[in-house]
């Protein structure tokens, strides 16, 4: 590249890579994730400049129409551009974007009257950036301000990663998407038939896809890294930051997930023997230790997730209990109801017992 | 958005084809010729002729404009006719021979959305194999076998060039995706068009 001259010279492509680290990373995933990533990543590069208190509004705007009266706006996720005070119609990556002055300072509900009402905006995905209450977090709105109540504030600031930050996601994941039949969505099941405890054959690269996503909407500042080939195997998942205090991109590994999934079953029906599923989780515990060492990570987890009939809760780890803690490798599980039946059972049964705790005490 | 000008469409096009080799994608035009402002493609043209008496595509902003050395041309902006497009993309997405073709033309108009009237007036003097001095305005640009200054013949063409060396910059422990480096190569440009 020599000849090309000094605007293709190391120095200046380093500043375009420290500057625009990690757009595009993103591609596979949905444009929900992608907008909410980008936008994350734009307001965490305005956090020290208060040019403007006002709030700013980002629209995923998918249709083909460009709104009346907003003007074009190229490349704003360099963060050069004043997001307060406008509302902002974007596509997945910030690349291109429309926007409108607002003109409504700092009223919230005048702001939320002129998305919901004046541009009919009230059912696109949305973020809120409200620099007047707090310049290091945004509000996302997945179904739009109309359902004004159902929203995430999310941290913008590129902080480590901890592995209890990880488990909240994946608890949450687990919750909305993953704890029943019904949870999953419709062309990503991980149940061949449910009410048999029959789970498909690649239930563990379903439940990737899952984690991945999960950790993409999650992690603005990072990377997810799937079926990464090292010397010592083929690692699950991995979240990677992305590191540019010292001028130059580096790439600390904050944690590396091992994925498991125990079975009664096999996707044709045959039984799974007790002994199978616990050298599958030996495994799982030397595959995420060595992955992690590889990595040099921070963490490191086991995480199985358990579609067998019965829940047993952590029994399925005494057998390597000890050896984990020594290694550090921290044992996670979460259960996968096949019937709705058990499942109902299992909340009555919590409710139940978090009511006989407090009459307790 | 649209409705998209035509110029804009043939940076696409050739973006496209210049960035192919990164994803290891066959260029579809490979040979062109560098004119003094921007890439165009007359097979395209005719490509996006045939759309729109087809009903695939609309017009909009139909005019004509002159071109320096060219005489008149017509001008025009386009945007899909929704049903339609929709039947051929759905098609489309359901060969898996076009499914990564799909994407990473989707990822090359998502990076050259951010490119304004300014940054594409100046692609043939911003990108790095466009604007090789190699070759001179009307003469044939080569995307599979662009020569260097020192006449040696590389493996991509220069602007797919920058853009793995963007992935070698940016160090094994990213491992960049095919994505990220076309994203990076086009806000490179961008930037380089903001600097000079």
């Amino acid at each position: 590249l020599r000849d090309l001259g000094p605007a293709f010279a190391d120095e200046r492509l380093r500043e375009t890579l420290v500057n625009y680290i990690g757009v595009g990373a993103d591609s596979g995933q949905p444009p929900e994730v992608r907008f909410l990533r980008s936008v994350q990543n734009v307001v965490r590069k305005r956090i020290s400049i208060e040019e403007s208190d006002s709030p700013a509004v980002f629209l995923l705007n998918q249709s083909r129409q460009i709104p009346n009266g907003t003007r074009r706006m190229g490349m704003i996720d360099n963060g050069d551009k004043l997001l307060e005070g406008r509302i902002w119609y974007v596509g997945p990556s910030l690349g291109f974007a429309r926007a409108i002055d607002h003109e409504c300072g700092k009223d919230d509900i005048a702001l939320f009257g002129k998305v919901v009402d004046e541009l009919d905006q009230g059912s696109t995905p949305t973020v809120l950036f409200l620099p007047h209450i707090d310049r290091t977090s945004v509000r996302f709105y997945p179904f739009g301000l109309l359902r004004e109540d159902e929203f995430e504030t999310l941290s913008v600031e590129a902080q480590p990663v901890s592995l209890n930050e990880i488990f909240v996601t994946l608890d949450r994941l687990h919750e909305k998407q993953l704890v029943t039949p019904n949870a999953q969505s419709v062309g990503n099941k991980m149940w061949k038939d449910s009410e048999k405890f029959f789970p498909i054959s690649n239930a563990e690269l379903v439940a990737q896809s899952y984690v991945e996503t999960a950790l993409w909407a999650r992690f603005s500042h990072c990377r997810v890294v799937v079926e990464v080939s090292q010397v010592s195997g083929r690692l699950d998942v991995a979240l990677v930051g992305h590191d540019i205090s010292a001028g130059a991109p580096s790439a600390p590994c904050y944690a590396v997930l091992e994925l498991k999934v125990l079975r009664s079953f096999s996707e044709g029906g045959n039984p799974v023997a007790d002994l199978f599923n616990k050298n599958w989780v030996k495994k799982g515990m030397q595959q995420a230790f060595s992955y992690a060492e590889e990595m040099r990570a921070d963490a490191k987890a086991l995480c199985c997730f358990d579609m067998r009939k019965t829940d047993t809760g952590d029994q399925c780890f005494a057998h390597v209990a000890t050896e984990a803690s020594t290694l550090n490798v921290v044992l996670k599980k979460w259960h996968l109801f096949g019937r709705l039946v058990d499942y109902r059972a299992a909340i009555v049964n919590d409710a139940l017992s978090t009511s006989a705790r407090q009459d307790d005490k | 958005m649209v409705p998209v000008t035509a110029d804009t469409v043939h940076v696409l096009a050739y973006l496209t084809d210049a960035l192919a080799p990164v994803w290891h994608l066959p260029i579809i035009n490979a040979q062109l010729l560098k004119r003094d402002d921007r890439p165009f493609f007359p097979a395209l043209q005719r490509d996006l002729d045939w759309l729109v008496g087809s009903g695939v595509l609309f017009v909009h902003d139909f005019d004509y404009a002159r071109v320096d050395g060219e005489g008149w041309r017509l001008s025009a902006s386009y945007s899909l006719n929704g049903d339609a497009a929709r039947r051929v993309l759905q098609v489309s997405s359901e060969l898996s021979s076009q499914r990564t073709t799909a994407t990473f033309v989707r990822e090359v108009v998502l990076a050259g959305s951010g490119l304004g009237d300014d940054e594409l007036s100046a692609i043939g003097d911003i990108d790095a194999a466009y604007s090789s001095e190699t070759t001179d305005i009307g003469g044939v640009l080569d995307l599979e076998t662009q020569r260097g200054e020192t006449g040696k013949k590389s493996e991509v063409n220069r602007s797919a060039a920058v853009a793995v060396r963007l992935g070698e910059l940016a160090g094994a422990s990213f491992a960049m995706s095919d994505a990220e480096l076309v994203h990076m190569y086009v806000r490179h440009l961008y930037s380089r068009a903001h600097v000079a």
